[in-house]
């Protein structure tokens, strides 16, 4: 017995009279009760659930709705009580159940407050025995003070062997223009206007869209435009500590931000370039303490599954240090970003970026970003396949090192210019391109963890027996970590031999060669 | 699935308000209830407001397409099977076997329902011999009155005659006067049988009037001793129904 049941959409007050003035037209409408409900939508910084396919909606502090657009699957039920709740701590409730997927590392943020007044009605023929079903739901969405009614719906439910007055209404109101079928999803889209939003406005992937014909300087400007901004929004959330993500998202922009800086060196008065660089730099450092110590945090679990029982209490007491570190320094990058020097140079940043052509004024910087770009690239390329002849099993950490930052110069590069050439290859090219900087990334996060514990470590004095616990789960680790490296390292050199097959070079050198997407359809007119 | 026949041999006994008075009860339970109006004069669609759609009859119902001709009633998991008038005639389609026939065509909608009841029709044909076949359970509505007890003698000759298993059939009073002599004398004698559930059935106003507010009595007056007796008194069937 499948209920038959449809919806119609409305954006406008005036809307649900008419809803009620065509149903008139099939029955005698009667008023029944109605409810109001409030409560919050909720989603990822980042949009994941809304991703997914899928709205949060959280009724009082704990009670939450987890609904998939069309309303088919719906999991509701208590949750964690905090007003930002981590991904993570719906794991150990039910509402997890088959949705593991939806929830990582990422916390929820309240998106928009609404209250949902429903209105029901039945349809009733000559015997006034009801034909149809009706609710009218109309939403009112608040946020910071401002309000706004958003819009709504009339859901309508036939009843079994009525089907013919539910799909008269149904052709009626389909015959005057309405929009049917809406599910959370819609109501989520309006709730957002109240705050002047849209769902997936943030993505921590870096999209840009670039004119071939555009100069590179001016180019340059679109993208540490977009990166200032991705930097900027994801302050707010750095500075509460709402997840790790936020800091290295920032952290992510600002490396890009470096990378370009440095890739157009040459373009860029040196005084004003020096000025800028270091300003990044020291950025970089005020944010970097707390990245570092969430790497080790985040890592827990596969920590904790390396060691025997017997180490884990001082893994424990290891990472309750940690955790302590990480207090003291996050109110340190509390400090670094709230400061006035942080402030004075972000201005001064934004005011490099917006000066006309981001002060690119020598004809180097006015050479169309088409060509100037696969120039950086094929440059780029051509000194990974140099570094990357050279590596063997025997080659020295720091040489692996080298070959990784190239490679991820290399990858910011293609993902700025990416909208200037073929869509198909670039994708290969940096899927490619990721195989290797996987390898060379574990290799070098071993290292870099390996060396961490083993200053931690050293620091350990025999004096107590939590040290003594530390310093015996620590060394097992280390062990444990040189172990997966050794392993990791035997794959770096094939990594590389896959990155570097004459198809692979092929396919690089014949996309930068070949005429942009932009000349393309400029032909084609 | 369980079904649960409404019989008596004798009109106006209460039969028809037992039925639909008994589905509603299953039904605010939480039980998926279809309604089956078996008696072509089709008074229990009418307290429920329902009417047949225009292109069912008895042939129909003999081929099993009962699905897209149930209706549902304006109370939550009550469905209703409307009569139609050619179902007068339903006997001479079914012979000495019919109860399979009927069993197989009931049995296509025990996906959708936990209790069919069924309401029949008010004689001793062979249409109510295979229904009581048919049926889990027979349940019969007797008037606390000697006409009425002779009935349910015959009633349960019948049974024998036909060779249905007798456990299955429990009757209850019906249309209760408590000032009456006749009635307390027969309550009095009876009541303690086998047969008898324990709820009676007053005979109150609230129950006539559904014949106006075309609803169940406890639609209208909840809580009212005439809602409370039918609600008992599924109690009491669904008890039974259980234990099956």
């Amino acid at each position: 017995m499948t209920q038959l049941k449809t919806s119609f959409a409305f954006r406008s007050a005036a809307d649900p009279a008419l809803f009620l003035e065509k149903i008139g037209e099939i029955g005698v409408v009667s008023r029944q009760e109605v409810q109001k409900e409030c409560f919050q939508y909720l989603d990822t910084f980042d949009w994941h659930l809304y991703r997914k396919g899928w709205v949060c909606m959280r009724c009082g502090l704990d009670q939450y709705t987890f609904s998939n657009f069309l309303g088919s699957e719906v999991r509701a039920g208590t949750g964690p009580g905090n007003p930002v709740p981590l991904g993570r701590e719906f794991l150990s409730t039910p509402l997890s159940k088959g949705l593991k997927s939806l929830f990582g590392i990422r916390s929820l943020l309240p998106c928009v407050d609404v209250e949902r007044t429903k209105r029901f009605f039945l349809l009733l023929n000559k015997d006034k025995k009801t034909i149809l079903r009706l609710c009218i739901e109309q939403n009112h969405c608040s946020w910071d003070g401002v309000s706004l009614d958003t819009g709504g719906c009339l859901r309508i439910y036939g009843l079994r062997g009525y089907g013919k007055s539910f799909h008269r209404l149904r052709k009626i109101l389909t015959e005057k223009g309405l929009q049917e079928g809406c599910g959370e999803d819609l109501f989520l889209q309006q709730a957002l206007a109240v705050r002047e939003r849209l769902p997936l406005d943030y993505s921590s992937k870096l999209t840009v869209t670039l004119d071939g014909r555009e100069s590179i300087a001016e180019a340059a400007q679109d993208i540490f435009l977009l990166l200032e901004e991705d930097m900027a929004r994801n302050v707010p959330g750095i500075l509460q500590d709402w997840d790790s993500e936020f800091l290295h998202d920032y952290r992510v922009a600002l490396r890009r931000s470096r990378s370009l800086l440095s890739t157009l060196k040459k373009m860029i008065p040196e005084t004003e370039y020096l000025t800028m660089q270091e300003g990044l730099k020291k950025i970089s450092a005020i944010t970097g303490p707390v990245r570092d110590l969430d790497v080790y945090l985040l890592e827990q679990e596969s920590y904790r599954a390396m060691l025997p029982r017997s180490l884990q209490q001082g893994l424990k007491e290891f990472f309750a240090a940690l955790e302590a570190s990480r207090e003291q320094e996050f109110k340190r990058l509390q400090q670094g970003l709230q400061s006035p020097e942080y402030a004075e140079f972000m201005d001064q940043w934004l005011g490099f970026v917006r000066k006309q052509f981001c002060g690119l004024t020598g004809t180097r910087g006015k050479q169309p970003c088409a060509a100037a770009a696969a120039k950086f690239i094929r440059k780029r390329l051509e000194k990974i396949l140099q570094a990357g002849e050279r590596i063997d099993e025997q080659s020295p950490d720091e040489e692996l090192h080298r070959l990784r930052i190239q490679c991820k110069k290399l990858r910011y590069l293609l993902e700025f210019y990416r909208s200037l050439f073929s869509k198909e290859s670039m994708a290969t090219c940096i899927r490619q391109l990721k195989k290797l900087q996987d390898n060379l990334g574990s290799f070098n996060d071993l290292s870099v963890q390996q060396e961490m514990l083993s200053r931690y470590h050293e620091q350990q004095t025999p004096r107590s027996k939590k040290n003594l616990h530390i310093a015996a789960a620590l060394g097992g680790l280390i062990t444990h970590l040189q172990n997966d490296q050794q392993k990791v390292r035997k794959n770096c050199r094939k990594s590389y031999a896959n990155f570097a097959t004459d198809k692979h070079r092929a396919l690089f050198y014949d996309m930068l060669a070949a005429p942009t997407i932009q000349e393309k359809k400029r032909e084609a007119k | 699935m369980n079904t649960i026949a409404i019989y008596s041999s004798k009109g106006g006994v209460g039969k028809t308000a037992a039925a639909v008075n008994l589905s509603y009860a299953c039904a605010r339970r939480g039980k998926k209830t279809l309604l089956c109006d078996m008696d072509p004069q089709g008074a229990a669609g009418y307290y429920y407001r329902v009417r047949p759609k225009s292109k069912f009859n008895r042939k129909k119902f003999l081929k099993g397409k009962l699905h897209s001709f149930i209706r549902e009633t304006d109370y939550p998991y009550l469905d209703l099977l409307p009569t139609h008038f050619s179902f007068r005639n339903l006997d001479l389609a079914l012979d000495r076997e019919g109860s399979e026939e009927l069993k197989r065509i009931f049995s296509s909608l025990a996906d959708d329902y936990d209790y069919l009841i069924l309401d029949c029709p008010p004689n001793m044909t062979l249409l109510s011999e295979n229904l009581i076949m048919a049926a889990d359970q027979v349940v019969t509505p007797v008037i606390p009155s000697t006409l009425s007890i002779l009935a349910l003698a015959q009633l349960v000759k019948f049974f024998d005659k036909i060779k249905a298993d007798r456990k299955k059939l429990h009757g209850f009073f019906s249309m209760v006067e408590g000032r009456k002599n006749m009635h307390r004398d027969t309550i009095k004698r009876f009541a303690k049988k086998k047969i008898f559930f324990r709820t009676m059935v007053p005979y109150l106003a609230d129950v006539e009037k559904m014949g106006i507010t075309r609803q169940p009595v406890a639609a209208t007056r909840p809580g009212s001793p005439s809602a409370e007796a039918y609600d008992r008194l599924w109690m009491e069937i669904w008890k039974r129904s259980s234990r099956k």
